[in-house]
């Protein structure tokens, strides 16, 4: 390291640690992100019992039969304690129904919640230690400025350059100490806490990718500090523009995002989406069941004239409707799936479509990029919502294989009602209810691949923002 | 050595900060130019700090060109401002630690800075107080002995005195004669005639940024030093005077 720009940090990093700021980050940090890690280890400990004592409840009521209504409960992430991304947003669990259908429930909002939702990591990160960010930098330049010593420093042999990276690393080393410090303590309290276990390769990978999103975040925080700084002739200027340009980022920009994305792309509530889904399903039942009932009356009218109602003895009836039903049936199956891909694809395209639109805007903000790569890597974001929603559809094919098939029994309507008859052999009837087993969350690299944009983007900000800070800072009149 | 040829700058505005100034300070020489405000004092020695650049002429620090060689020449001079503003939050000692590495003096034990800060008159008691406790006079001679730790050849001064009781001003006059006598060549822009006449070796006098009389110390304690620049000082008011007139009329007739 060049002598002047050593004896630059090392000033910086010994102004930085004198200053009030500097103990007010340590407090903060050192109560408020192991408090939080505390407290949302004690949240996840109860979703878990929750989701464990629903599984049972599930296993003791439900029995096999084929009117069961199988549930997969979607079991929470160990991850979430980093984030609460969408929270009640999430999927909480899918029930079958042995007509092909399937239908997501959402669960029910936390009594504990309050109007501003629970602190945890990402809000800790994104919010409070983006302000203190701000706070640590804003006179970094113009405090300097103002005072003159920046002129007495700058009638040395020194780069501007080498002042500006001084400020830069001097102070976010001295920022970072207590924030790594206090996720350290705060691993200890997780881990010591027996519930989850933090240092295991399948969740430390992602606890290390998150601590590393959150320190490019602060370091673009950090930019925008010193470029803010260099720009403003005094400090009350910088801390003003900088609060401004905070609201907007931190709350504006994410906040206003999904609603011009519902005023430019409008798309019906999953309730409306649902009725939509059901009422199609509905029509073309009813038509199958015309069309059975006509089919059915035509082959006795053929067969047996003159005979009413319907009995296991006709034999040569049921085998004859067997045989022609088989087609009809078929080609009503086709027909609902391929009406109800077409609505749900319809639907899954315009929603994400709107998603899309609302989160290329929000992307506009770093605070809301870390925010959703936290929510993503703790497996309580978007991709989560999706993934889920998709295993939905999975675990729905499952158990109509597996269950509903083997349960199957062939219906026989005329004008009087209807019979039923059992399809399958008895002894091929499963005996154990179907559960949603080694269910696994979105992993890391899918999530890292999912998202390389907001990564690419908040280290886009580091960057753009240092540009912008080293350009005003290099043509800053020391007049 | 300090040389300004015919040194000129114009600003974005189109106003002519300075005109073609010529000025030669050798070793072991205190030139004091003086001047009202606004007359180019400080532009000058912002253009000798290479803080900003000028339109025409050049500046060269002991032969090295400023433009060209802004980091070296900068080793070849200390500055001390009007108000000498340093890290509050640093004590006396620690300042002057911090300053005297930027200038390249890596090796330097407490008991050097002690000594130096004794050298320029501050009390024992206030070298580990923190500097945002000073007056400004404890500042200003913070200020000169970090001029002075640095060792450059150079020293350029800008209005040190301004805001020093008589006798905080009368040490930094006799610390300054100490450095000449070390061979510094030191510029002083100020407005302080009296400081000028009992310790210059030359004294110019500026006016709208331009070198408009130049004295040995002979011929200044021969003419009348005081009256020449009290008659400069009086147009240069008056000139004023005549510019916020024209840009008091200049709304009116709109």
């Amino acid at each position: 390291m060049e002598a002047p720009f050593k004896t630059l940090v090392i000033r910086e990093i010994q102004g930085a640690i004198i200053d009030f700021r500097f103990w007010v980050v340590l407090a903060l940090c050192l109560s408020i992100i192991p408090l939080s890690f505390y407290v949302s280890v004690k949240n996840y400990s109860q979703r878990l019992s929750d989701y464990q004592q629903e599984v049972q409840s599930y296993r003791d009521r439900t029995s096999v039969h084929s009117h069961m209504a199988a549930e997969g409960v979607h079991p929470p992430s160990p991850l979430s304690i980093f984030s609460q991304g969408l929270g009640n947003r999430i999927p909480y669990k899918v029930i079958t129904s042995n007509d092909g259908n399937y239908r997501i429930e959402y669960a029910k909002p936390d009594n504990k919640q309050d109007l501003l939702g629970e602190i945890d990591f990402a809000f800790i990160v994104s919010f409070v230690l983006s302000i203190l960010a701000i706070v640590f930098t804003f006179s970094a330049i113009s405090g300097d400025k103002e005072s003159g010593v920046l002129r007495g420093t700058l009638s040395n042999a020194v780069l501007r350059r080498q002042v500006l990276m001084a400020k830069l690393f001097g102070n976010y080393l001295v920022f970072l100490i207590p924030f790594l410090f206090s996720i350290l303590v705060s691993l200890l309290v997780v881990y010591f806490s027996g519930i989850i276990p933090i240092f295991s390769t399948e969740l430390f990978p992602a606890v290390m990718v998150m601590t590393a999103i959150s320190l490019i975040f602060l370091f673009a925080m950090f930019n925008l500090g010193l470029w803010i700084s260099a720009l403003a002739r005094n400090s009350i200027l910088s801390v003003n523009v900088l609060l401004l340009i905070w609201i907007v980022l931190g709350l504006v920009v994410p906040k206003i995002s999904p609603i011009i994305g519902s005023v430019i792309y409008p798309v019906e509530s999953t309730g409306v989406y649902e009725s939509k889904k059901a009422i199609l399903r509905l029509n073309i039942m009813n038509e199958l069941e015309k069309e059975e009932r006509d089919l059915f009356l035509k082959i006795r009218n053929q067969l047996r004239p003159g005979a009413e109602g319907v009995d296991g003895r006709w034999t040569d009836v049921l085998s004859a409707y067997d045989e022609q039903y088989a087609p009809v049936r078929e080609k009503y199956d086709q027909l609902l799936a391929s009406e109800t891909e077409k609505l749900v694809n319809d639907y899954a395209l315009r929603c994400n479509r709107q998603n899309d639109f609302a989160r290329n805007i929000a992307r506009l903000s770093p605070v809301y990029a870390v925010n959703c790569l936290m929510a993503e890597l703790s497996a309580t974001g978007y991709s989560e919502l999706e993934h889920f929603i998709q295993q939905a559809s999975v675990y729905q094919k499952y158990v109509e294989q597996n269950y509903y098939d083997k349960m199957k029994f062939k219906i026989y309507r005329d004008e009087g009602g209807y019979m039923t008859k059992n399809a399958g052999n008895r002894e091929d009837r499963p005996t154990e209810i179907p559960v949603l087993e080694n269910y696994k969350s979105v992993g890391i690299g899918q999530v890292l691949q999912q998202n390389r944009v907001d990564i690419m983007l908040l280290c886009l900000y580091s960057l753009l923002f240092f540009v912008c800070g080293f350009i005003s800072f290099l043509r800053f009149d020391v007049r | 050595m300090l040389q300004a040829i015919e040194l000129t700058k114009r600003y974005e505005d189109e106003q002519l900060a300075l005109d073609a100034l010529s000025l030669d300070i050798k070793a072991g020489e205190i030139f004091f130019l003086l001047g009202a405000n606004g007359a180019g004092k400080t532009t000058t020695i912002n253009l000798f700090l290479n803080f900003i650049e000028p339109t025409s002429g050049k500046i060269l620090i002991d032969g090295i060109d400023v433009v060209q060689n802004p980091l070296e020449t900068k080793r070849h001079v200390s500055y001390v401002s009007e108000n000498v503003m340093l890290y509050g939050n640093f004590t006396a000692r620690q300042n002057l630690d911090f300053f005297a590495k930027l200038g390249g003096k890596t090796r330097l034990t407490r008991h050097d800075y002690y000594t130096v800060m004794r050298n320029v008159g501050l009390q024992e008691e206030a070298f580990e107080k923190k500097l945002k406790t000073f007056s400004k006079g404890m500042r200003q001679k913070v200020g000169l002995a970090i001029a002075i730790i640095k060792d450059a050849p150079n020293i350029l001064l800008d209005e040190p005195t301004s805001g020093l009781d008589p006798k905080s001003a009368s040490e930094l006059m006799q610390l300054l004669l100490q450095l000449r006598s070390r061979g510094k060549s030191i510029l002083m822009c100020t407005h302080d005639i009296f400081r000028a006449k009992s310790a210059a070796d030359r004294v110019g006098i500026m006016k709208e940024g331009r070198l408009v009389m130049l004295r040995t110390r002979e011929q200044f304690l021969q003419d009348d030093l005081e009256r020449i620049y009290l008659d400069y000082m009086q147009e240069a008011m008056m000139d004023a005077e005549t510019v916020n007139e024209r840009t008091v009329e200049k709304p009116s007739k709109q």
